[in-house]
C-alpha cells in the first residue's frame, strides 16, 4: 500500500503531510494517521464504531474539528481507532466513522502523546497528483 | 530580513508594510547571526500587525518559532481598544515553574538520592495521560478550582496562607468564569490536578551551586549547598481544551471584526467583544487550574522528601520562594510615550519581572522585586534572577522564561540513538526518573540552548539580575 503520510521535520512538534485520491479519502488518511502517531496499530481491534458529524465554512476549519473530536474521543474516552471512513453529506458536513476499540495500555503499545491540532500553517487542497493536507500537533 | 542593532544585546525590526509597531529582539550578536533566517523572526513581525499593540513587538533571547506568536514573545495592547488573543497566550495556558527551599543540604542526603528520587516517581504521577494525584473531583468542586485558584488549595489543606504572596497574582485571576470553560475541557482535566505531565515538564531535585548577589540570596532564603524543588507544568488538558476551544471561536471572527490575520494561530478579537471576553474569563480559570496543580505537586513532593528522608515538616523546612506563570495575558499599567496606560500584557514563553517597589509586588518582596525562575536542562543548572526597575521601561515588565530548543524533536531523537542518556546523566551526578525513553531523547540535554546565555543578554540588557544557580541532581519526567 502506497504510503498515505509523512512525518516532516519541524523544530519544537510534529508535522505531517497526508495524501488522498479524494477529498473524503484525505480526511479519512489524517484521521488515521493521528491514530498511528499515538499507539502502534498492531493489536487494535475492531470491535466498536463512534460516529460524528462535522460541519464548517472551508476545509481548514473542518480538518480541525474533525482531528480534534477524534483526538478527544481518545483522551477524554479512551478510544482508539483502527480505520476511519468519511462520507461527505455534503461540501461542508463530513459523517466520520472511526472503528477501534477502547485503549488498553496491557495490550497496546502507546507511541506519543498528541495533545492538540494546531491551526498553524494547516493546509488542505487538491494538487496534479490528488489530495493533499499538512497537519502541525502541538505534543 | 533587516535587523538594526540599538544597544549592544538589543536588535530592531524596523516597522514596514502591516506593522504597527517596530519589533525588538533581545540576543546577543551569536544569537541574531543564529536566528536570521528562523520564521520565528518573521513570527514577532506578525505579531507587530496585531490592532492595539503599543511600543514594540518583543522577543526574548530564548525567542524560537511558536504557533502563531514566537515563544519568547512578549505584546502589549491597548486594553481600551486592542485585541486579545489566545495564541498570544498559547495552548498551555500559565505553564510556569515554582521553587521551593528546604533546610537541607545536598551533602546530607548525598546517600539517599536514589531513594528520594523514587519516592518523588511514586508520588507524583508524571507522562501522558497522567492523573490520580488527588481523589478525583466533582465538576462542581472543579469549578471551585477554576474560580478560586490558590483560595481553594488553602481551603481544602493543599497550600498555607503564606504561600500566596509568594505566587504572581496570589495565585488567583479574579477574572475567571467558570462557565466560560467548555464541558470538554473539564472533561479533560477533572483528574489532572498534581500532576506533571509529558513533554518539557520536570519536577528538579538541585542544589544552589552558585551566588551572583549575595544580598539577594539572603533576602530569598538561598545558601550555597541548600537543597531545592523546582517545579514546571502548566493547565494540562484543561488548559490545552481551553485554548483550542477559542482559536476556533476568535478565528471564526476575524472578518466580522475587520481583523487580518496573517497567521490563523493569530486568532485575535477585540477585549471588549464578547468573544474576548468570555475567552478572558476561561483564561483565568485555566490559569488558577494551572496555579492548583503545581501547588498539590508541591504538596506531594513535600511528603515524599519526608517519607524517603524520614523527616519531620519543621526538619524539612519545605517553603516557597516563588511561582511564576510565562504563558498568560494580564491587565497591568505601564508608562507608554509618557503616558500611564491599561495593556493587555501578552506573555508567550516569557516571565513577568516587575523591578522593586512595584505594588503589585507582595510587601515582603517589594523591596527586593520580584523572583524570576528560569529553568534551564536537566544536565546542566537553572536560574534565579530578580526583576529590575528597566524592566519597567523597555519590556513591559517582562524578561525571557527558560534555554530554548536548539534540536528539534527528530533530530534530538536521532542524537540520542544508540546512547544511555540514563547512564549519561548519572555520570554527571543527576539521576532521572521518567516514565518514557523517547521524552527522555527529546528532552536531552543537548536539545537546548545554554540557559547561561540566555539569562546574561537579559542582564546584559538591564531587564533582570542573577542572584543564584541551581545544579540539578534528581529529575522526574513524564
Amino acid at each position: 500500500m502506497k504510503k498515505f503520510y509523512r512525518e516532516l521535520e519541524h523544530a519544537g512538534d510534529l508535522a505531517i503531510e497526508v495524501f488522498g485520491g479524494t477529498r473524503a479519502e484525505l480526511f479519512a488518511h489524517a484521521l488515521t494517521a493521528m491514530a498511528r502517531l499515538m499507539v502502534e496499530e498492531k493489536g487494535i481491534g475492531n470491535v466498536a464504531r463512534q460516529e460524528y458529524e462535522c460541519a464548517a465554512a472551508d476545509d481548514l476549519d473542518l480538518m480541525h474539528d474533525v482531528l480534534a473530536r477524534a483526538l478527544n474521543l481518545f483522551l477524554i474516552d479512551g478510544f482508539m481507532w483502527r480505520e476511519a471512513k468519511v462520507e461527505e453529506k455534503s461540501r461542508d458536513r463530513l459523517l466520520i466513522t472511526l472503528c477501534g476499540e477502547q485503549y488498553d495500555p496491557s495490550r497496546h503499545r502507546f507511541l506519543r502523546e498528541i495533545k492538540g491540532v494546531t491551526f498553524h500553517r494547516l493546509f488542505t487542497g487538491r494538487g496534479r497528483d490528488g489530495w493533499r493536507a499538512e497537519i502541525i500537533f502541538d505534543v | 530580513m533587516e535587523l538594526r542593532r540599538i544597544q549592544d544585546y538589543l536588535w530592531e525590526i524596523p516597522r514596514h508594510g502591516e506593522m504597527r509597531v517596530p519589533g525588538r529582539v533581545y540576543a546577543s550578536k551569536q544569537m541574531i547571526d543564529e536566528l536570521r533566517e528562523d520564521p520565528a523572526l518573521n513570527q514577532v513581525e506578525n505579531v507587530a500587525c496585531l490592532p492595539g499593540i503599543v511600543g514594540y513587538s518583543l522577543a526574548m533571547p530564548d525567542i524560537h518559532w511558536g504557533y502563531g506568536f514566537p515563544i519568547g514573545g512578549v505584546a502589549a495592547i491597548d486594553a481600551a481598544d486592542g485585541v486579545i488573543s489566545p495564541g498570544g497566550v498559547g495552548y498551555d495556558i500559565n505553564c510556569g515553574v515554582r521553587l521551593l527551599l528546604t533546610k537541607l543540604k545536598r551533602a546530607d542526603i548525598e546517600q539517599h538520592v536514589d531513594r528520594l528520587a523514587d519516592a518523588l516517581f511514586a508520588a507524583i504521577p508524571a507522562g501522558v495521560g497522567s492523573h490520580g494525584a488527588i481523589p478525583s473531583l466533582s465538576l462542581a468542586e472543579l469549578k471551585k478550582v477554576v474560580r478560586d485558584g490558590i483560595g481553594w488549595a488553602v481551603a481544602n489543606g493543599y497550600a498555607t496562607p503564606a504561600d500566596v504572596e509568594h505566587i504572581e497574582e496570589g495565585g488567583c485571576l479574579a477574572s475567571a468564569d467558570p462557565d466560560a470553560v467548555s464541558a470538554q475541557a473539564y472533561q479533560r482535566g477533572h483528574r489532572q490536578l498534581g500532576t506533571l505531565g509529558s513533554g518539557n515538564h520536570f519536577l528538579e531535585c538541585g542544589e544552589v551551586d552558585e551566588i551572583y548577589q549575595p544580598k539577594d540570596a539572603k533576602a530569598l532564603g538561598l545558601e550555597m549547598g541548600q537543597v531545592t524543588v523546582l517545579i514546571h507544568s502548566g493547565s494540562r488538558g484543561l488548559g490545552h481544551q481551553t485554548c483550542d476551544d477559542y482559536l476556533k471561536v476568535i478565528g471564526r471572527t476575524a472578518e466580522r471584526y475587520g481583523i487580518k490575520l496573517p497567521d490563523r494561530q493569530l486568532a485575535a478579537a477585540p477585549t471588549k467583544s464578547p468573544e474576548g471576553q468570555a475567552y478572558l474569563g476561561a483564561m483565568a480559570a485555566a490559569a488558577n487550574f494551572a496555579w492548583c496543580n503545581r501547588q498539590i505537586i508541591a504538596h506531594l513532593a513535600e511528603r515524599a522528601f519526608m517519607e524517603a528522608l524520614s523527616l519531620n515538616p519543621n526538619e524539612l523546612g519545605f517553603s516557597l520562594v516563588y511561582d511564576v506563570c510565562h504563558n498568560i495575558a494580564k491587565f497591568e499599567e505601564h508608562v507608554v510615550d509618557g503616558k500611564k496606560m491599561r495593556l493587555c500584557v501578552h506573555r508567550k514563553g516569557a516571565t513577568r519581572a516587575f523591578g522593586p517597589g512595584h505594588p503589585a509586588l507582595a510587601p515582603k518582596l517589594r523591596a527586593l522585586g520580584q523572583p524570576v525562575l528560569i529553568p534551564g536542562d536537566m544536565g546542566r543548572y537553572s536560574f534565579v534572577l530578580i526583576g529590575l526597575e528597566h524592566a519597567m521601561r523597555e519590556t513591559f515588565g517582562s524578561t525571557c522564561h527558560g534555554a530554548g530548543r536548539v534540536l528539534s524533536r527528530h533530530q534530538a531523537k536521532r542524537a540520542a540513538r544508540g546512547r544511555d542518556l540514563v547512564e549519561e546523566l548519572a555520570r554527571a551526578k543527576v539521576v532521572i526518573r521518567a516514565t518514557s525513553r523517547a521524552t527522555l531523547a527529546e528532552e536531552m540535554p543537548a536539545a537546548y540552548k545554554d540557559v547561561a546565555n540566555v539569562v546574561e543578554v537579559m542582564e546584559a540588557a538591564g531587564v533582570s539580575r542573577r542572584v543564584a544557580r541551581l545544579k540539578p541532581f534528581a529529575v522526574i519526567k513524564g
